[in-house]
């Protein structure tokens, strides 16, 4: 772990050298190009496809990559550019194949203004609407085995599954595989308060899933 | 802004809890304006149901973190057809000018 605050703008490393080694067809930097991106576009094939059409796409992104190393110009980041590839295969499979893909379109659609927290939990005696009547449940008091629980993580796997599709893409990439608020900006074509709106929507329905799993 | 914040202007929280909670993904990215992270940061020293709510949402993003699947192969299984493309995509033509 790095210790670059989310939304930062990673220092964008100097991909030149290692694009030109691609370029010449140096196998020792495409394997480790393949090792490091591999793991995190074969999860996020998967949050639209079941496993194996996912390892099928993102074994078609790498065919992909290699034959058109060549004509990369770097007006993006490396890994934004083999992003992208995969996502637009991906997204065009997954529609195609909505009818048989169960999740694509379950969870709730246009909640794009939900609440954080539901109204009706935000209600004072005193201060009447929008204010906490008590603190929500303190989690820093569970025992760490409840909390970092395989039901836990199970769960919050299906919860991102079930998320509009938006927030799930902007969700995984932040949140799961670690990405910037700008880098997710850069290959998801979308802006940054957009992004952050998106995050905060699926964090809060994720929080809102533990509140309830944990009680 | 909820509704009942005209009734509540210039209370020490500044701002009501509805809106503080719509706030966290803003305050974490380090995106508020001046003012809105004044507010907020004041409004959270003095109210122990944000706090909490904060550190439900830090806690969110360490879990669903920690919940990423590892059984994931780290080569595709096409790894060798990929350096066979790798050589024929990239090598140089013989340049005779
Ligand atoms: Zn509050």
């Amino acid at each position: 772990m790095q210790g670059t605050a989310p939304g930062e703008p990673l220092p964008r490393r100097d991909e030149s050298a290692v694009v030109a080694s691609l370029q010449a067809g140096d196998r020792d930097v495409f394997r480790s190009l393949v090792e490091e991106l591999n793991p995190g576009l074969t999860r996020m094939a998967r949050r639209y496809v079941p496993e194996a059409l996912a390892a099928e796409i993102v074994q078609e992104t790498w065919m992909a990559v290699v034959t058109s190393i060549g004509g990369f110009e770097q007006r993006s980041a490396l890994k934004t550019w083999i992003y992208r590839i995969m996502l637009n295969k991906v997204r065009t499979l997954a529609k195609r194949e909505a009818k048989v893909v169960p999740f694509t379109s379950v969870g709730p659609s246009g909640d794009a203004h939900r609440p954080a927290v539901d109204a009706d939990r935000l209600v004072h005696p005193d201060f009447g609407h929008g204010y906490w009547p008590e603190a929500p449940p303190r989690w820093d008091m569970l025992p760490a085995e409840r909390l970092e629980s395989r039901e836990i993580a199970a769960s919050i796997r299906s919860a991102i599954a079930a998320l509009p599709e938006a927030q799930r893409e902007v969700l995984t990439l932040r949140d799961v595989e670690g990405w910037t608020g700008p880098e997710v900006c850069e290959i998801l074509g979308i802006s940054a308060v957009n992004q952050r709106v998106l995050l905060h929507r699926g964090r809060t329905t994720l929080r809102a899933m533990l509140e309830e799993e944990l009680r | 802004m909820s509704e009942d914040d005209t009734f509540f202007i210039d209370n020490e929280l500044r701002i009501a809890c509805a809106d503080a909670v719509e706030l966290v993904t803003e305050f974490l990215d380090d995106a508020l304006s001046p003012e809105d992270r004044a507010n907020f940061e004041i409004h959270l020293s003095l109210c122990e149901g944000c706090q909490a709510f904060l550190d439900q949402i830090n806690r969110t993003i360490t879990l669903t973190s920690e919940s990423k699947t590892t059984t994931v192969d780290v080569l595709p299984d096409n790894f060798d057809a990929l350096l066979d493309a790798l050589d024929s995509a990239t090598s140089k033509p013989e340049t005779g000018d």
